[in-house]
């Protein structure tokens, strides 16, 4: 008999809660696998459990029993896939493979790659087939309907290629904003870090800790969100908008302390999954920061090429959509959700064309620079906000449809486009209202910053309605700070002149 | 049959005879007492008028730095908190199938019960809605609940027992907006109105026992969430039910509706407040009285956009529906079979946006007779009912733009003024002790001075988001935030 009698574990085994009603799944690494390898093993440990309700457990021999049997590693890790699987060719790198193999009148999976990373990659490919999303954004989003259990009909050999791979090695975290990396926690990075080994092939990050060093988040002080906050539901109540490891410290020094050991935990967290981290101190002075707070849909326009070069013909952008959201949304979603990015893409167009990325870039008078300007609204922040209502209804439309489906993706966006109009509005009645304060118009003065208000209000309680992360929080926080705030001031004092 | 009021006959009994305190010390209470409490035993309290008619003093200033007696955290839920007697209950979800109904101490905070319920899996709703969207209703005796999946509940006062369940049809909307519709007791009876867009009605259901007394079909309705109100007039008290198109009396006793008032747009998320024996309603649905429902349906149901629905474009609890109005039966809903389709012919109301002062007691259709004033402005809010308190109608709108006008001809006093607290009004306005209470959805609650001058006492922070309308009981302010339930007391 080939299956022992015995099952040992040598490494972490994972059962499910002990009323799974699902299939049992052995999952079989090499006994010198590549911890990378291991966590792909606990990765596809959770899709199956999440998917099939499975009983999972993961070991290094072969089980006795009649559960169903996958063989994850490469060919050089794990003894059972070379032994087992003399079919198999050997794989290079940043290749993956998927085939079920007969095993003893049954059918076992392999689940390889060509080295550590591509395992993951693998399986991430795995997750897809039945329907798995993953967004940088939202994280993993799981198929609306559960599919069928089968290990048996899989026979697919790519160089990888996923949705949103990208063929970098290297990542920068330079963002020192309140949108940036500063207000993370482990978990944060943990998560990210994790989606960009299953997605990408980086294999770096590197990781400016500048303001971290200082004790603090982002450059500049904190930005309170208790009292007045345009958008306090995101907050829980928390009165600083703070990095959730900092935010116990009662000293600086405390703080700092901190930050060194986050630092090290992050390194550790990169090593976990086969990315080096790499630290490096690098200041925003003059708080200025190039990145812009207006929402992008995933473009994955690019995706078309991938998908036909891994041979599957006949992909046009709406297929690529299709083939993303159908499992998580339902049918007829990515129609909607094409024509709102199609929308959305006309903007960034529009910023290039008039190089106007001042509109949109995070910094202290990002609001209020308008209402020193003597310029009437440009023609082309009409075009722009009416782009970002057509995306909102059309994300929207993308929600309703997505009933049978879910709907987390079309609401996280359809309110991030909402977010991204009432900003339009909310600057073109900036710019007026500072225009007629000029030429003595108060009462104009007074309804344009009550209009602006209202709309930096609106577009604070769109993003909070759908705030998953630190940066969507950071969005909010900044829009306070600089927008929100310094905007009420200007009403009382017009108010106070009449 | 509970008191709504502690008489100061039985008070001087238990402080006299029970306590043995000097007689000068009782007087002393005594006068305190005199100032009696009045429960809130509903939406919006007593008749769900927002008015607290006790002459308890209200704080002007509060917040959770001020006058917080207590605080306890709560789940989500956006459903009102009611105060009977010295309880003060409330809902949430305890968990992600289930919902709670909670009592609590009304001077200590002190949770006295909960009872978890298992909901089951759960519709789709959007939000800012929430699955614990329903106020719970009491006479004292038994707590009247109401959730989508279980539908109306009768639990014990005392200890949360569950004393009776009736089970409601689950309802459906073309919009997924999901329930928010709330119960109300009166006279032995809980009555409820689950106007859906699917199968709208009335419900009578017998307090005690959780047996139907009487259902009244509303074909003619659309989606609302108005509570019934009661007005007596003409010698009778109807029940009085705002919705799609109509203001509509019932027999509280039969469910035989008695008169009708045409004069209600297509959307009624709000409901009405009854002074002596006039009703007032404000209410705002989106568009003009051109929009009917049709427009919503190419707007947000025509997904792909053709002009035409289809099958999979509506919710599958529609499908019956939608073969009644695909009249000719090749499967898609186009041009003239969207005029009708999903809305009865009956009742083709649009959008728009009315005040209405409308005397009660009428019999028949009383469109043109009971109709006192109607003003058509932009005043009214979709979502936040009015409050009629000092003689004036006062409502609030998103962007904390308020009016009020005088209630006797429905005169303007002043309008469309901003309180000077931007952001969503979800909260109807409450009053009582000569102030109007105006919540906005980022946790402010201003406090205005009540009459026909805007006057801003205050604007106090409730630390949080609130969408719940909060109560007033002896003396205290309930308020319902996105995570916890605050009480405040001006001592």
């Amino acid at each position: 008999m080939l299956r022992t009698a015995l099952f040992a574990i040598a490494c972490a085994a994972i059962t499910s809660a002990a009323y799974a009603v699902g299939p049992t799944v052995d999952i079989v690494i090499g006994e010198k696998a590549d911890p990378l390898e291991k966590f792909a093993a606990e990765e596809m440990a959770g899709q199956l459990k999440k998917l099939f309700d499975a009983e999972v457990r993961i070991g290094v021999m072969l089980p006795n029993g009649g559960s169903h049997l996958v063989f994850v590693g490469t060919n050089g890790s794990n003894a059972f896939i070379a032994k087992h699987a003399p079919t198999i060719p050997a794989l290079k790198e940043n290749e993956i493979l998927l085939k079920s193999i007969p095993l003893e009148g049954k059918s076992a999976l392999v689940v390889a790659g060509g080295d550590a990373r591509a395992v993951l990659w693998a399986v991430r490919e795995f997750g897809e087939s039945f329907g798995i999303r993953n967004f940088n954004d939202l994280g993993d989003l799981y198929p609306s309907t559960s599919p069928e259990f089968s290990l048996n009909h899989f026979d697919f050999k790519s160089k990888s290629a996923g949705p949103t791979s990208v063929y970098f090695k290297r990542k920068v975290l330079g963002d020192t904003s309140p949108l940036g990396h500063g207000t993370w926690g482990l978990n944060e990075f943990r998560v990210y870090l994790r989606h960009l080994a299953k997605d990408t092939a980086a294999t770096e990050v590197d990781l400016n800790v500048g303001e971290w060093k200082q004790g603090r988040p982002y450059s500049g002080p904190l930005i309170a969100t208790t009292g007045d906050t345009a958008g306090r539901a995101a907050f829980k109540g928390e009165k600083f908008f703070d990095n959730p490891e900092f935010a116990s410290q009662t000293s600086d020094a405390g703080r700092r302390m901190r930050a060194e050991r986050l630092i090290d935990e992050i390194v550790a967290a990169g090593n976990e999954v086969g990315i080096v981290v790499k630290p490096f101190e690098k200041r925003v002075e003059d708080k200025v920061h190039l990145v812009s707070l207006l929402p992008r849909l995933p473009d994955w326009r690019t995706n078309v090429s991938r998908r036909v070069s891994a041979g599957r013909s006949g992909y046009g952008v709406l297929q690529v959509y299709e083939d993303l959201l159908n499992p998580i949304c339902g049918t007829d979603v990515a129609p909607r959700v094409v024509a709102a990015a199609e929308f959305e893409w006309r903007v960034p167009a529009l910023i290039d064309h008039y190089e106007a990325s001042d509109v949109t870039a995070v910094r202290p008078q990002m609001l209020l620079m308008h209402f020193d300007s003597d310029e009437p609204p440009p023609a082309w922040w009409g075009e722009a906000r009416t782009s970002y209502l057509n995306a909102m209804n059309e994300m929207y439309r993308a929600n309703t449809r997505a009933r049978e489906g879910g709907r987390t993706f079309t609401l996280y966006y359809a309110r991030r486009f909402e977010f991204a109009f009432e900003y339009m509005n909310a600057i073109e009645a900036i710019r007026k209202a500072g225009i007629a304060k000029r030429k003595g118009d108060k009462d104009t003065q007074i309804a344009e910053l009550e209009k602006a208000i209202d709309s930096v209000t609106n577009a604070c309680n769109a993003m909070a309605a759908v705030a998953r992360s630190p940066s969507d929080r950071g969005v909010i926080a900044v829009m306070n700070e600089y927008g929100y705030r310094p905007l009420l001031k200007l009403l009382e004092e017009a108010d106070a002149a009449q | 049959m509970s008191q709504s009021k502690r008489t100061t006959q039985s008070l001087f009994f238990h402080l006299h005879f029970s306590s043995g305190l000097p007689i000068s010390l009782f007087f002393i209470c005594l006068a305190a007492a005199i100032a009696a409490a009045d429960d809130w035993p509903q939406f919006r309290g007593p008749n769900a008028s927002g008015v607290s008619t006790e002459t308890n003093p209200l704080p002007a200033e509060f917040s959770i730095d001020d006058k917080l007696a207590w605080s306890v955290k709560l789940g989500d839920g956006i459903g009102c908190p009611i105060v009977v007697g010295d309880r003060c209950f409330t809902t949430a979800m305890s968990g992600d199938e289930q919902f709670s109904l909670l009592a609590y101490d009304v001077a200590t905070g002190k949770e006295l019960w909960h009872t978890d319920l298992a909901t089951g899996k759960l519709p789709r709703i959007t939000p800012p809605n929430s699955h614990a969207s329903s106020t719970p209703c009491s006479d004292g005796q038994r707590v009247y609940a109401y959730f989508s999946t279980l539908g109306l509940l009768a639990f014990d006062a005392a200890d949360g027992k569950q004393l009776w369940k009736y089970e409601l049809p689950k309802p459906a909307y073309l919009m997924d907006w999901g329930a928010a519709m709330s119960p109300v007791v009166h006279d032995n009876t809980v009555y409820f109105c689950q106007d859906d867009d699917l199968a709208p009605t009335l419900f009578a259901v017998d307090a005690d026992t959780g047996k139907l007394r009487w259902q009244a079909a509303r074909p003619d309705m659309l989606a609302g969430y108005a509570v019934p109100v009661f007005c007596t007039a003409g010698g009778r008290t109807d029940l009085v039910l705002a919705g799609s198109g109509k203001l509509k009396g019932y027999d509280p006793a039969t469910g035989k509706e008695v008169w009708t008032c045409n004069t209600m747009p297509r959307t009624v998320m709000t409901s009405p407040v009854v002074r002596d024996d006039i009703i007032y309603v404000s209410v705002q649905s989106y568009g003009d009285e051109t929009r009917t429902l049709k427009f919503a349906l190419l707007e947000w149901l025509d997904t792909n956009q053709n002009g035409e629905l289809a099958a999979a474009e509506v919710p599958k609890e529609f499908l019956a529906r939608f073969k009644q109005s695909d009249k000719d039966g090749d499967g898609v809903i186009r041009e003239a079979e969207l005029d009708t389709a999903f809305q009865s012919p009956d009742n083709m109301v649009g959008g728009g946006t009315t005040i209405q002062a409308i005397r009660g007691g009428g019999s028949g259709d009383v469109t043109k007779t009971h109709v006192l004033w109607d003003i058509r402005n932009k005043s009214p809010s979709n979502l936040s009912s009015p409050v009629v308190f000092a003689d004036q109608l006062f409502v609030v709108k998103k962007g904390g733009i308020a009016s009020s006008f005088e209630v006797a001809a429905g005169k303007t006093s002043w309008e469309l003024k901003r309180i000077r607290n931007a952001g969503d009004y979800y909260a109807s306005p409450i009053a009582g002790d000569g102030k109007i209470f105006v919540t906005g959805e980022n946790g402010f609650v201003s406090v205005l001075k009540a009459g026909p001058e805007l006057e801003i006492l205050a604007r106090n922070d409730m630390g949080d988001s609130c969408i719940a309308t909060p109560a007033i009981s002896n003396g205290r302010i309930f308020v319902r935030t996105k995570n916890s339930l605050l009480c405040f007391a001006d001592k």
